[in-house]
């Protein structure tokens, strides 16, 4: 019964949604996706709604060629 | 597979269509749980096992966690909305006596610059984009001590332009919350986030893909082609949290890790923050969460709070306790947002839908998560579904998670629309809803939507309680009506349990997971016991510590259906090793007794759902609910009463059958009025007004020189006698017992008695501000005589939010006697009106003379309102009063 293979997008190690404490089983989108528009996601680095850059913290802004974005650890 | 076997599960609603389903499940899964009819402890009334220990106060939660050397942390919180900070002088702060260490919340990447420069407001620290947001804080080594030096953190703004209101933040010319480009959602992400989510100004979205479900079909045409359509526009508020129990820490950092007690909903979440802000092992922090008081969503993760307590901890090299004040609660943890809903719904004749549509917009001030349209998309079976869904930035504290996100909000625009429809189509609403209501294949909840419908129709009385509009003779109307919603099932595979036995038969189980005050300690004590065959109270549970197996967080309807499969199967297991050799009917205690070793244990973790279809799994399911309400209008007096309220929901399987709660619920309340209350002390009592309760104002009553609710929140406060202190009197009995003229006999210390009317002993605020009886000094209440003869009739009528354990917000007692038909003595006392029960002298004289008829209530209740002066906010008293006089009036007339 192998997990169904499910395109996690790549967002900033230091971004957090209270999504990414509970999951749906099976195959709906990861919280990654920041298709949720309920969802609230804070900054680990700022504890805020705005990221180091004072930019808008959010699944689909926290991503790679952000200036403060930092990649999952090695 | 040979580690895999096939089982049978139930599959359905008990009563309704059970059948059941084959599973693949792993062969060491222990069998399905028979039903709760065949239990002895599942199902059954429990107590809950840590019920004493709470109503004891011999419960620890983390604002009761006092430390040895422990210090208090205050916030320095931005008084702006927006704005730059400047700087912050924390000279004079560190110098105070009691100061042990000081943070300054400073931005961790200085050099980050924006994508677009020309956007960007340079700034060493953190932009203030909210009133509350914090910039630093203190910690003392009293509360006081550190209030004192938060106050001599001298922080210099430059105030930036603001918005908070949500209309105003979508104009074009709005202020901006970030300065971020308008077009930055199209370029964020190196190679962009998901198309069609931009952001003009402060809105942002809209969204229109649900995480599960539509936009599907085509709106525009389901609307064209349907019959009737119900377009309408709902609004709601934006509602702040206020758990019981504030947000807080005690954090405590020592050389070895750190150890933070918290109030939170998710002990893995915040060890999770902590670990990666403070680059620590994982292992080298803990979480305690011993007893917390509620959590309803907002309590998640370390929060602002947790990491300045252990930047402080770590400082001062002490534990730190920094516990959120109420203010705080609401400014700066967390809100549900709000909602402008516009919905149109298209259907054909007999109700089937063609569209439905929903254009959304709220505030989750600087954060996002003000979607609401999940009741939308996943309700009810339409082939064209479309949501589009924004948030609208204000410089307000950021949202959080709130009990269902967007659903509540959701459910309050759809389900109304709905009603609307049925309306238009001259249908029953739960016909209506039998027929939309309907399997739309996965995330379906509608068969047991139909059944709770149909048992909460039978209930309530749906069919005889329900009458065309206004209906009703007399001036209450009364409605009835019915809503419904939808939620998901969400588990977390992060849930693990350890269950030992000791060679004495003594069963511990051990997990991180926390007791939001759901009640998991008992659960997982049922659960253990039901499989060791044992009683729930033989089981120890110890949880709440990350010390212990990874528990999950406890929201979104998970905690008890992500840790008791994992506590059942780590119970099945150990069964299984102490009956391994011994003797067949061997007591759970002689199997203890011949154990080899001291102790055995068994860990295991939630498993995922076992799913027959690897596409839609077992786990992704709706759940429904139900509710139907009565509820009454005073058109006289707008009093609105909700009457009787049934509610069916999906639950699951019920660990605790309703015997247990209904005496809890019976017991809980009568000792304080059965051992604390007196009538003296009823009488003598201090008013409520909340400005003379509150230490932070100084009233006239204690010896200041203003009264705070003549121009304050006196919406409870006096409509007569109000012009020096705009108390009430606080006794209901007093009320009865000035209309009865009762008479009091009062002691001296002397032994020296005299007698007052109650009427003289209760006095106004001119006679002395700061009291108000005339019990002297060292005198006792004796006795109560109530005066008027034993002829006299008598009526009683109060008005109040709650109709028990509440003070009233209008009460009218009146005696009067009658002879030959004519009112020979009459008194009309209205309480909750001044600062002493109030005589309505008037009124009295209206009817004095007369007989006592509807015309002459009338007049009385006009006359009895003669000399008000309310005040700007309890001017609805008039109202009721003049409601409440007449019928008192008719009331005691016809005995």
């Amino acid at each position: 019964m192998a997990e169904r293979e499910v395109e996690v997008p790549v967002v900033c190690r230091f971004l957090r949604t209270k999504h990414s404490f509970g999951t749906f089983e099976g195959e709906l989108v990861p919280w990654q996706a920041g298709l949720s528009t309920t969802a609230c996601y804070w900054c680990l680095k700022t504890m805020e709604t705005a990221g180091p850059d004072d930019g808008l913290v959010h699944a689909h802004r926290c991503r790679e060629g952000r200036s403060c974005f930092e990649g999952p650890s090695a | 597979m040979s580690d895999e076997k096939k089982i049978r599960l139930p599959s359905g609603i008990a009563g309704a269509g059970l059948g059941d389903v084959e599973r693949t499940v792993p062969s060491d899964e222990p069998p399905p749980l028979a039903p709760n009819a065949k239990l002895a402890v599942l199902g059954r009334p429990t107590p809950r096992i840590d019920g004493r220990a709470k109503v004891t106060g011999a419960a620890r939660y983390t604002a009761d966690v006092r430390l040895p050397g422990m210090l208090f942390a205050r916030m320095v919180r931005s008084p702006l909305p927006h704005a730059k900070v400047a700087s912050i002088d924390t000279a004079a702060a560190e110098a105070h006596p009691g100061v042990r260490a000081v943070h300054v919340i400073e931005k961790l990447l200085g050099s980050a610059v924006l994508r677009d420069p020309s956007k960007e407001i340079p700034s060493k620290l953190p932009i203030v984009r909210y009133a509350g947001q914090p910039v630093a804080a203190v910690a003392a080594a009293t509360p006081d001590a550190a209030d004192e030096a938060a106050r001599l953190v001298k922080v210099v703004y430059e105030a930036l332009p603001f918005v908070v209101d949500l209309e105003d933040a979508r104009k074009a010319d709005a202020p901006q919350v970030f300065p971020a480009p308008a077009d930055q959602a199209g370029t964020a992400g190196g190679g962009g986030g998901p198309r069609g989510v931009p952001q003009v100004g402060n809105v942002h979205g809209p969204v229109k893909k649900g995480f599960m479900g539509p936009p599907k079909g085509d709106v525009k045409q389901g609307l064209a082609d349907a019959d009737v359509k119900v377009e309408a526009e709902f609004r709601t508020q934006v509602q702040t949290h206020s758990a019981l129990e504030t947000h807080g820490v005690v954090a405590d950092w020592r050389a070895d890790g750190l150890t933070v007690y918290a109030s939170t909903q998710g002990t893995g979440s915040v060890k999770d923050e902590l670990a990666e802000i403070f680059s620590l092992p994982k292992s080298r922090v803990r979480v305690v969460t011993e007893f917390m008081g509620a959590g309803f969503g907002a309590k998640f993760g370390a929060g602002n709070y947790g990491v300045v307590a252990a930047h402080l901890s770590k400082k001062a090299g002490a534990p730190v306790r920094l516990m959120l004040d109420r203010r705080e609660e609401h400014v700066a943890v967390g809100n549900r947002p709000s909602s402008v809903q516009k919905i149109a719904i298209g259907a054909k004749k007999d109700g089937t839908l063609t569209a439905i549509s929903l254009e959304a917009y709220g505030t989750a001030g600087t954060g996002t998560g003000a979607g609401c349209g999940g009741p939308a998309q996943n309700m009810y079976a339409c082939p064209n579904i479309l949501t589009e869904e924004s948030d609208v930035f204000t410089n307000a504290g950021p949202a959080a998670a709130f009990r269902a996100p967007g659903h509540p909000q959701g459910c309050f625009a759809l389900e109304q629309a709905i009603d609307e429809l049925a309306e238009k189509l001259g249908q029953d609403p739960l016909a209506l809803r039998d027929k939309i209501d309907v399997s739309q294949g996965k995330m379906d909840a509608s068969a047991a939507r139909r059944e709770e419908r149909r048992q909460g129709a039978e209930r309530v009385g749906w069919k005889d309680r329900r009458h065309a509009p206004g209906a009703d003779p007399g001036p209450v109307k009364r409605g009835i009506g019915v809503a419904q919603s939808v939620w998901y099932r969400i588990t977390n595979l992060d849930s693990a349990c350890e269950v030992r036995v000791t060679r004495d038969g003594s069963v511990e189980v051990l997990s991180a997971v926390q007791d939001i005050g759901g009640g998991i300690r008992t659960a997982l004590a049922q659960v253990v016991a039901e499989e060791l065959g044992l009683a729930a109270a033989q089981v120890t549970v110890r949880i709440g510590d990350t010390a212990f197996p990874a528990g999950p967080s406890s929201g979104g309807s998970m905690t008890t259906g992500s840790i008791t499969p994992a506590a059942r199967n780590a119970a099945w297991r150990l069964k299984q090793k102490l009956s391994d050799g011994a003797p067949p009917g061997t007591s759970f205690r002689d199997a203890c007794r011949r154990l080899k070793t001291e102790e055995i244990a068994e860990r295991a973790s939630r498993t995922p759902e076992y799913g027959g279809d690897p596409k839609a799994r077992a786990g992704a399911e709706a759940l429904g609910g139900v509710q139907f309400a009565e509820v009454a209008v005073d058109t006289e007096t707008g009093v609105i009463k909700v009457e009787r309220v049934v509610a069916a929901h999906d639950c699951g399987r019920p660990f605790e059958s309703f015997p247990a709660l209904a005496a809890a619920a019976a017991q809980s309340a009568t000792p304080q009025i059965r051992n604390m209350a007196t009538v003296g002390g009823n009488l003598l009592q201090r008013p409520r007004c909340w400005y003379f309760r509150s230490e932070d104002f100084v009233c006239r009553k204690k010896g200041g020189t203003q009264c705070y609710a003549q121009d304050g929140e006196n919406q409870y406060h006096a409509i007569f006698g109000n012009d020096l202190c705009a108390i009430v009197h606080p006794s209901s009995l007093a009320t009865a017992l000035v209309a009865y003229e009762a008479r009091l006999r009062l002691v001296s210390a002397g032994g020296k008695e005299r007698d007052v009317a109650l009427e003289d002993f209760l006095t106004r605020p001119e006679n002395d501000v700061t009291r108000e009886n005339d019990l002297a000094k060292g005198e006792l209440l004796r006795s109560i005589n109530v005066g008027v003869s034993q002829k006299a009739r008598s009526a009683y009528l109060r008005q109040g939010e709650k109709e028990s354990f509440d003070w009233p917000l209008a009460e009218v007692a009146v005696v009067l006697d009658l002879k030959d038909g004519k009112c020979v003595h009459a008194s009309v006392v209205l309480g909750a009106a001044g600062p002493v029960p109030w005589r309505a002298k008037a009124a009295e004289k209206v009817l004095l003379g007369s007989a006592v008829d509807d015309a002459a209530a009338r007049k009385a209740a006009k006359a009895a309102l003669e000399g008000a002066t309310p005040l700007a906010k309890n001017g609805y008293k008039l109202a009721i009063f003049e409601a409440l006089v007449r019928r008192a009036i008719l009331a005691a007339a016809a005995g």
